[in-house]
């Protein structure tokens, strides 16, 4: 064998920065996490945009006008004034509503399942 | 030592599997690393260009072929990794121009800060950068003529040129240091 290839055969090699492998990793997990990151974000903004319509439709269009009627039908206030918020109140926990709450919770556990099979597994 | 992965590895990190992958990952940093290194001639880039090349190992996982040698395509990437990242340095004109083609002066203190102060390792960064990474992929890393071929994306009868020519310099190189 020439000198030379005996040579060329003991390059050195230098070991790998600390924390190299841990930033791949972490990196990579991130990565698989995307899609169901991207699945919560989506699930949090249309239940946004459910709560924002619902109020709009709902409280601000029909129950505050009805307020304001049945302030000035009983000439009183007082009780009509709680009667009818507590009534709006109970008006908003409407089906739609929980309909988005439970695709909230749906989403929470969905990720918080995949986080722990993620790092915990 | 064994070069490749076990075909079963290869299928699990395919499918997405993260414990293959690390597998995977293991077996080559130091590899992609010091050959990262030799290019670049800076620690702080080496390790920029080996974490990307294994994002984009992940990132294109179903392109893993279990039949195949997977060194080959992650040096494939990592060579090319390194060449976005100097023609991005040189955008910015965090390097020179040529950075690629610097003398001995220029790289001195990055392989003396290395700790590679052997003869062979001050030779092999005076001889022509193209010359260097077909003797590095050759001795180094142990691959054929056809594989370093693929990596560099040349002939065969280039790649053999490459290295008898780097031979030729590094005996030049040598002869100094003995001298």
């Amino acid at each position: 064998m020439d000198p030379i290839d005996e040579k060329l055969n003991r390059i050195s090699s230098l070991e790998v920065p600390a924390g190299m492998h841990q930033f791949v990793m972490r990196k990579v997990n991130y990565k698989k996490l995307q899609p169901v990151l991207f699945t919560v974000f989506s699930l949090l903004i249309l239940n946004f945009i459910v709560v924002v319509w619902h109020i709009n439709a709902k409280l601000i269009d029909a129950e505050f006008t009805d307020m304001v009627q049945d302030f000035f039908e009983v000439f009183s206030f007082n009780f009509s004034f709680i009667n009818t918020v507590l009534g709006s109140f109970f008006e908003i926990i409407s089906p739609l509503l929980v309909v988005s709450a439970v695709l909230s919770l749906c989403g929470i556990i969905y990720t918080g399942k995949k986080m722990s099979l993620q790092y915990f597994s | 030592m064994d070069n490749n992965v076990d075909k079963d590895i290869l299928i699990r990190a395919q499918a997405g599997d993260l414990e293959a992958f690390e597998y995977i990952l293991s077996f080559y940093e130091k590899r992609i690393y010091n050959y990262c290194l030799r290019i670049l001639k800076n620690s702080h880039n080496a390790k920029d260009a080996t974490q990307e090349t294994f994002i984009k190992v992940y990132a294109h996982r179903k392109l893993i072929d279990p039949e195949k040698n997977i060194k080959t395509w992650i040096f494939t990437i990592a060579t090319n990794t390194t060449y976005d990242l100097l023609r991005s340095k040189k955008r910015k004109n965090e390097v020179s121009l040529d950075a690629e083609f610097e003398t001995i002066s220029d790289s001195s203190s990055y392989y003396e800060k290395e700790g590679l102060t052997s003869d062979i390792d001050k030779a092999l960064e005076q001889i022509n950068p193209e010359y260097k990474k077909a003797l590095l992929l050759f001795y180094q890393q142990g691959f054929q003529y056809e594989e370093i071929a693929d990596i560099l994306e040349m002939p065969i009868n280039t790649v053999k040129t490459h290295i008898k020519r780097g031979k030729e310099q590094l005996k030049d190189k040598l002869k100094n240091y003995s001298a």
